[in-house]
């Protein structure tokens, strides 16, 4: 196994996966406290359709993925500030009408995309040294906005009212908050798989909030408890030959049950 | 000049008018107290004087700036909101709920100065909390939560403090140490104080003039200006008693929830 860690693809993987690890909690957290779990989900059913319109359109796949939950992470933004949209309802209609979206294109496409599958279980051993750049990127891009911003953002998870008479403009971290968070679910999708991005995003935040007496303190256990995850995920991947995703969940998980043994 | 200056101001939102050519001003000794019926725009007005809301007519001013230019006044008002359920896992302490009164204040990043560390740790005496500062904010109880969030305003410390329902959903011991607590920082910190209420009862001796928001009416002006049978009966469309006892008044008003539509 350590003959393998050598190998420069190997490393890659391993570098995307931790940082999938890093990005999903801190994104999860704040979106945690705020109320909007179900946006991780969203956004990745939302990025498959991207990623089936690319394989239709025959461009990058991740490309088409970016585009198209960029836009619907905007559109999410203005339909439920600027329109008076319900979030709750305006997300679950985008999330449906994009998966009709990934269905229709793949039934256009006629070819079984075997690759489209690494989108979808996660795949880091095909992440690219362009995938592992961008994601590193936008997760320190994130990490230094929500450091910059850290009293902001607790004013705004704690109470939008106080926020808004404090002349915080609410309504442009909200924005933001939704852009990172599509970002950090599209650009993790290869290494971890779209269906556990979600866990990711929710299951280390969880955890960290019953143990985490203040806000950084808990946006740092968060990310902490991921990196741990994706490590040992990693590590149980390639010893026991299981998917990465799935490994780095269900370690996750048993992180979290153990958590119960101690009290906050 | 007054601190805050209201001049035939229409309020409202998404267009809709609320009330119209509201007309008064609050000067460093006030305490006012605004009450009346629910959806008579009670919040409304209250979140036009923060700034949050546009007046749709007339001119506003605070600290003596117009509120739609813009000006540091959001920072100048101790706001209390009205909050309902927070998160019993909400990763906050008190300390870290009061502490942060002053974060409007400061530049990112910027380390937090000695000051305001122990002006939160004196607020938190003044409203009588010392012993829960490292208590998280969501297992205290609801009036302990409203003291807490009063230390919070209080932080600056500001030069209006401005509460909304500051005793709902807050049993009755709770409600006299909070109401306690607003009368007193009035009175030894000479802040002005605007007090938005169901019940005006707590605040006849101390409230130096009253707003009455009724549906497209209003009345403002002092106790015997607007606590009056007649006009009380008229907002509230029922039958209301001003009554004395023991050498204090009180009205007896049933909350009337109206459709405004209806």
């Amino acid at each position: 196994m350590i003959e393998m860690l050598k190998l420069s693809v190997i490393q890659r993987a391993f570098i995307a996966v931790l940082i999938a690890g890093a990005f999903l909690p801190l994104a999860g957290s704040i979106s945690l406290l705020s109320g909007t779990s179900f946006l991780a989900a969203g956004f990745a059913h939302i990025a498959f359709a991207g990623i089936a319109s690319g394989y239709f359109l025959r461009f990058n796949p991740l490309l088409g993925a970016v585009v198209v939950t960029i836009i619907s992470a905007y559109s999410l933004w203005y339909l439920s500030e600027k329109k008076e949209g319900k979030y709750e309802q305006t997300l679950s209609i985008l999330f449906s009408f994009f998966m009709a979206l990934a269905i229709l294109f793949f039934g256009l496409a006629r070819t079984y995309a075997s690759d489209a599958m690494s989108y979808l279980f996660g795949s880091p051993l095909m992440a690219n040294l362009i995938d592992v750049i961008l994601l590193v990127v936008a997760f320190l891009f994130y990490l230094l906005f929500v450091i910059y911003y850290q009293r902001e953002l607790f004013q705004i998870v704690f109470s939008t009212e106080l926020s808004l008479a404090s002349g915080i403009n609410v309504s442009s971290f909200r924005l933001y908050f939704f852009l990172f968070t599509a970002l950090a679910v599209v650009l993790s999708m290869k290494s971890v798989g779209a269906l556990v991005v979600y866990g990711l995003m929710v299951i280390p935040p969880s955890l960290s909030q019953r143990i985490s007496k203040h806000f950084s303190q808990m946006i740092i256990m968060a990310i902490a408890f991921g990196v741990v995850s994706s490590f040992t995920g990693f590590i149980l991947s390639l010893a026991i030959d299981v998917p990465v995703g799935a490994a780095v969940v269900v370690t996750a998980t048993i992180f979290y049950l153990v958590s119960f043994i101690f009290k906050k | 000049m007054p601190e805050i200056v209201f001049d035939k101001v229409s309020i409202g939102y998404h267009g809709n008018v609320v009330a119209e050519d509201l007309t008064f001003t609050l000067e460093i000794d006030d305490f006012l107290v605004i009450f009346g019926p629910n959806g008579a725009g009670k919040t409304t007005l209250a979140k036009t004087i923060l700034g949050i809301l546009r007046p749709l007519k007339g001119e506003t001013y605070v600290f003596g700036c117009p509120i739609t230019g813009v000006c540091p006044h959001k920072k100048m008002i101790g706001y209390v909101p009205q909050i309902y359920n927070i998160d019993r896992g909400f990763p906050a302490t008190l300390y870290d709920v009061v502490i942060s009164g002053c974060y409007p204040l400061l530049k990112p990043l910027q380390e937090i100065p000695q000051m305001f560390k122990e002006q939160a740790m004196a607020n938190l005496k003044t409203v009588g909390l010392l012993d829960f500062k490292d208590t998280p904010f969501a297992h205290l109880s609801g009036g302990q939560q409203k003291r807490g969030l009063i230390a919070r305003a209080l932080m600056g410390p500001p030069k209006v403090l401005l509460l909304d329902e500051p005793t709902s959903g807050v049993d009755m011991a709770s409600e006299i140490q909070v109401n306690e607590v607003i009368v007193n920082t009035h009175k030894t910190a000479q802040i002005p104080v605007i007090l938005i209420t169901h019940d005006v009862n707590p605040y006849f001796k101390v409230a130096t003039k009253f707003i009455l928001m009724g549906y497209g009416t209003y009345f403002i002006g002092s106790f015997d200006e607007v606590i009056r049978p007649e006009v009380l009966s008229e907002v509230y469309q029922t039958k209301v008693d001003v009554v004395s006892k023991g050498g204090l008044r009180f009205i007896n008003v049933r909350d009337v929830h109206h459709d405004r539509n209806a």
